[in-house]
């Protein structure tokens, strides 16, 4: 029996004749073939939520069961490309304009890849093994792996040169089927990729921010979120992490966000430099773009996409970061189609299962032993943009993520009008994994980190309570002990918290010249408390020429200067 | 059934949404939409009131086409309704039909907004400047000059590439003193490169809804097919989301945030998302909404969604506006984020950023030095902050202060600028050589 539209309500379409249809599955619509998900099926009823603008759909329009669930095709191809939320590779399609029911194709089918294989005839491999290897770009090498589900005798392989649809092996399994091998494993996006374990190991996840890096760290596999109200530099914070991270491969999916914001950075990927390789960063990035105009259902796929894409490399036993501005444009989504079904709302509009729905996300994050028999490991982490309405972090997608993540970076709207990037509340926010990752830091790093990072947040604290007296009496009413702190805060937030993302050098700096710089600022801490203790005044420190030479911190090459003048500093010394 | 504005119609064969409709009764005829169907069932949305139908003897005709408005460049010097029907008594004959809901344009193929477009205001010139293919809204508040600053950007407003250029100015829900105000706006001499689609207060609301999505069909078809780099300024999406508060009601939808439906964000992101430039075509489409704060309170929904979708807010100052600073623009709670990309050599001068971050910088200083004198007095600031409150006193006086019709070509505003920098002790943010050459 044919299918058909029975109705139209916003993106929710009703079909008759789709019996026997599976949940999830994806359908087209009409004769310009519209994209659309199969989410109910009851009796002869079965519900659909379009993928695109029903506008222009008829009543008796014939609808075609797809046969599979949002997928995404994966294998070489997918690195320093930008994609669709639903998976359409975005600088191939024609025109200016997106439109209607487009054939989908991730992957370029006319590329020729050099497919170096590493097994041979006769092997026997199983799920997860690697046949060999693509260079898909100067930084990354594609594994191709033996698909999940597969295993057996290897009864060809062959290198050369292929395009990802041809076939480069073939295994036999044990009952004697023999399947053809090529470049592209086809998954879908809701469903997790099969893996060995989880591991429990701690590594920092290292980006060159100082504030992140030294006081709020988290661990490859671990989950984060910034939230923060508009304006206040989320987009610029995130974007840092996807360019400068010492992960090996960073996807970032802007979700539901600024169509200028997507060209920007399309823009200016490709001229920054990896800092841990040297070369365009675009190497080992993927984008998603899924614009704030892009049909609404797409942003839930591209969070997915996003995240199988990050399974599939870390399968490979790469470390991944995934970058997602912003979940709440998808949870909004969410709101509005639970809105278009009729569901019951809970707490501001948004549905009950809204949990749920961010957890089958964030627990896609962690690290892993692979499938495969060569004991490789593999991580994502993920790192979320929450845009709080008004701000106000007490709404519920911030609270929901905050009981899923392992660190909650919080920007704040008054550092930010204060010009201070990035702008992290360091009262507010915290990591779950500090404690975790003070073996890495203190052995790897520097011995005395956990002690300098604590002098130095023990200090802005201070120095808050100390700002409110301040800002009645005025700073030159405060006791010498106290002034001296809020001029110490001065140095910590100017030139160790501040940094700017648009300058070349201040950018990105490497841990071991965060510790450096801390060092300093801890030597300075002792020093002024030494010095007031022995019964020198403020005033006589006042003017010295310290405050203004500790501008040099940000410059790397002015550091052991910088530490002399520390250690020298004296009442007398101008 | 009827129940204003909606109409069921039973017994339609293929019923297709969002096909326009023409409800007859009598000598009447009025336009609707198909907003959902069912079966053999059509819900209409009529696009006026459809006061005095009786159910039997109405009929609706089908035309089987989605809400399209006729584009030429010839609507440029002439007034429209929020449907796009001239209104100003002549005639107009377009080249082709548009749909008016428009596809998004692909992210892969849009080009980084540039190029400076001169407002003639020295506080959004100098400080927020607006560049080609941004969304840069103004926030007001109900009694603030919104609408007048509206009007002098529509008057005033030129670009430095000497492209052609055109302003289509959209004007939803306002009242008849506005309307006449606007109307005014084809004596300036950006008139014959502006045209006006304006929808009164007491119009329909289906016709408030319609009106951006006319315009910047018309937006698109001068920017993108013939060329133009064409300004847009909407004015008042609260108005504008009012209206759609009022539908989502009307189709019984789940309230969200302030009764409005949840579908906010994306309906006011699919009007400021088609903005932007497009590689390898000429033309650019920027986008300056005004929204009205009700209350003064800029976390009302409307205008927090606005401003995580625009680049930027430009917003006024209720104290400044008392003080008689006009137009009350606040230095501090505005910004434009695309500044960077429309200014400096090439495109306005190049001391430009420099100028603007001694500005930012003095001004801050010189509202924390006004603060604290509330509290210790006038007598009591340090020399310094004296100094920072004298120069605050004349940048609101000379830079921002300035006539609705006064005409400022950003070398003016950088050159006043220059002028009261003079008082302060030193210019650190700013190098020698421009010291040098433009502090004289």
């Amino acid at each position: 029996m044919e299918s058909k539209i029975s109705a139209i309500t916003g993106s929710i379409i009703t079909a008759t004749g789709l019996n026997g249809a599976n949940i999830g599955n994806m359908v087209q619509m009409g004769p310009e073939g519209a994209y659309g998900e199969i989410i109910s099926v009851s009796g002869d009823n079965t519900l659909i939520r379009a993928y695109e603008e029903t506008i222009g759909l008829r009543i008796n329009d014939i609808i075609t069961d797809l046969g599979r669930p949002l997928s995404i095709e994966l294998g070489p191809g997918l690195l320093s490309n930008i994609f669709s939320g639903i998976g359409r590779r975005l600088d191939m399609l024609k025109g200016n304009f997106l439109s209607k029911g487009e054939i989908i194709l991730t992957l370029d089918r006319t590329k020729k890849w050099d497919f170096k294989a590493i097994k041979k005839k006769g092997d026997h491999v199983s799920s997860g093994d690697i046949l060999g290897g693509v260079q898909e770009t100067e930084l990354i090498n594609t594994k191709i792996m033996v698909p999940p589900g597969v295993d057996g005798e290897i009864l060809s392989i062959s290198s050369g040169e292929f395009t990802v649809n041809q076939n480069i092996a073939k295994i036999k399994n044990g009952s004697g089927t023999a399947t053809e091998i090529n470049m592209i494993q086809t998954w879908p996006v809701k469903k997790r990729r099969p893996i060995n374990s989880r591991l429990e190991v701690y590594a920092p996840l290292l980006s060159g921010q100082r504030v992140f890096d030294a006081f709020f760290p988290i661990q490859k596999g671990g989950t984060a979120t910034l939230p923060g109200g508009f304006g206040v530099g989320k987009t610029v914070s995130e974007q840092q992490f996807s360019k400068f991270s010492n992960t090996d491969i960073s996807i970032y999916v802007g979700c539901g966000e600024r169509g200028n914001e997507m060209a920007d950075v399309l823009n200016s990927f490709p001229s920054i430099m990896d800092p841990h390789s040297g070369k365009s960063i675009m190497n080992k990035t993927v984008l998603i773009a899924n614009t704030s105009n892009m049909p609404i259902v797409a942003r839930e796929a591209s969070i997915f996409m996003g995240v199988t894409i990050a399974e599939f490399y870390r399968d490979m036993g790469y470390s991944v970061l995934l970058t997602a501005d912003s979940t709440s444009r998808w949870a909004e989504a969410l709101r509005q189609l639970g809105s278009d079904l009729g569901e019951m709302p809970v707490e501001e509009g948004f549905p009950a299962s809204l949990f749920n729905s961010l957890a089958s996300f964030y627990s896609r994050a962690g690290i892993v032993r692979t499938l495969g028999s060569d004991d490789r490991t593999g991580s994502i982490t993920i790192i979320s943009a929450v845009s709080p309405p008004s701000g106000d972090f007490s709404e519920p997608v911030t609270q929901t993520t905050l009981r899923l993540v392992d660190a909650y970076w919080e920007l704040d709207k008054q550092l930010s009008n204060a010009r201070h990037y990035p702008p992290v509340n360091w009262t507010d926010s915290y990591s779950l994994a500090v404690e975790n990752l003070r073996p890495f830091y203190e052995q790897k790093i520097g011995k005395q980190f956990y002690v300098y990072s604590k002098k130095i947040l023990d200090l802005l604290r201070d120095s808050d309570k100390i700002n409110e007296i301040a800002s009645i009496v005025g700073r030159d009413a405060l006791p010498d002990k106290q002034a001296a702190i809020l001029r110490m805060a001065d140095v910590i937030k100017l030139y160790l918290l501040q940094q700017n993302a648009f300058d070349e050098e201040d950018s990105y700096t490497d841990i071991k010249i965060t510790y450096k710089m801390m060092e300093i600022v801890s030597k300075l801490i002792d020093k002024v408390n030494a010095l007031l203790d022995t019964g020198i005044r403020y005033g006589d420190l006042k003017a010295n020429s310290i405050w203004e030479n500790m501008s040099n911190l940000r410059h790397k090459s002015a550091l052991d200067v910088l530490e002399k003048q520390v250690s020298d500093l004296n009442t007398d010394k101008k | 059934m009827l129940k204003d504005p909606l109409i069921l119609v039973r017994g339609v064969a293929n019923a297709m949404n969002g096909d326009i409709c023409r409800v007859k009764f009598k000598d009447q005829e009025i336009l609707g939409e198909v907003i959902s169907a069912k079966g053999g069932d059509a819900l209409i949305e009529a696009f006026s009131s459809i006061h005095g139908l009786i159910k039997t003897s109405t009929r609706v005709a089908f035309e089987g086409r989605v809400f399209s408005t006729g584009v030429t460049e010839h609507i440029l010097g002439r007034v429209f309704n929020g449907f796009g029907d001239v209104i100003d008594g002549g005639k107009i004959v377009s080249e082709r039909e548009v749909t008016v809901y428009g596809n998004p344009i692909n992210p892969a193929v849009r080009e980084k907004p540039k190029d400076f477009i001169q407002t003639g205001i020295s506080a959004i010139d100098g400080l927020n400047s607006l560049v080609m293919g941004q969304k840069l809204p103004i926030f007001s508040g109900s009694g603030l000059p919104g609408s007048d600053i509206a009007i002098s950007i529509v008057r005033n407003a030129k670009t430095m590439k000497g492209n052609k250029f055109a302003i289509l100015f959209g004007a939803m829900g306002v009242t008849e003193r506005e309307a006449n105000k606007f109307m005014g706006l084809f004596d300036s001499p950006n008139a014959d490169r502006t045209a006006l689609f304006i929808n009164r207060a007491s119009d329909s609301i289906i016709e408030r809804i319609t009106l951006p999505k006319v315009v910047l069909t018309h937006a698109e078809y001068l920017a993108f097919t013939k060329g133009y780099d064409v300004l847009v300024i909407l004015t008042d999406m609260l108005s504008f989301a009012d209206a759609l508060r009022q539908l989502s009601a009307e189709r019984k939808q789940i309230p969200g945030r302030r009764g409005y439906s949840s579908s906010l964000y994306t309906d006011l992101a699919l009007i400021y998302e088609r903005c932007g430039k497009i590689k390898d075509v000429n033309g650019s489409i920027t986008i300056m909404p005004i929204v009205t704060m009700p209350s003064d309170d800029i976390t009302h929904p409307v205008l927090d969604l606005t401003g995580y979708i625009t680049e930027g807010q430009i917003v006024l100052s209720r104290d400044l506006f008392n003080r008689k600073i006009s137009p009350p623009i606040s230095v501090q709670d505005s910004l434009s984020r695309l500044m960077d990309n429309g200014i400096g050599k090439g495109f306005t001068r190049e001391d430009h950023r420099q100028v603007a971050n001694q500005l930012y910088f003095a001004v801050s200083k010189g509202i924390d030095a006004r603060n604290l004198s509330l509290l210790i007095g006038d007598s009591a600031l340090s020399d310094e902050d004296k100094n920072y409150l004298n120069f605050l006193n004349e940048f609101e006086n000379r830079f921002i202060l300035q006539g609705l019709d006064e005409d400022r070509d950003i070398k003016e505003t950088l050159d006043i600028a220059w002028s009261i920098m003079k008082m302060l002790p030193s210019l650190p943010r700013i190098d020698k050589n421009f010291v040098d050459k433009y502090g004289k």
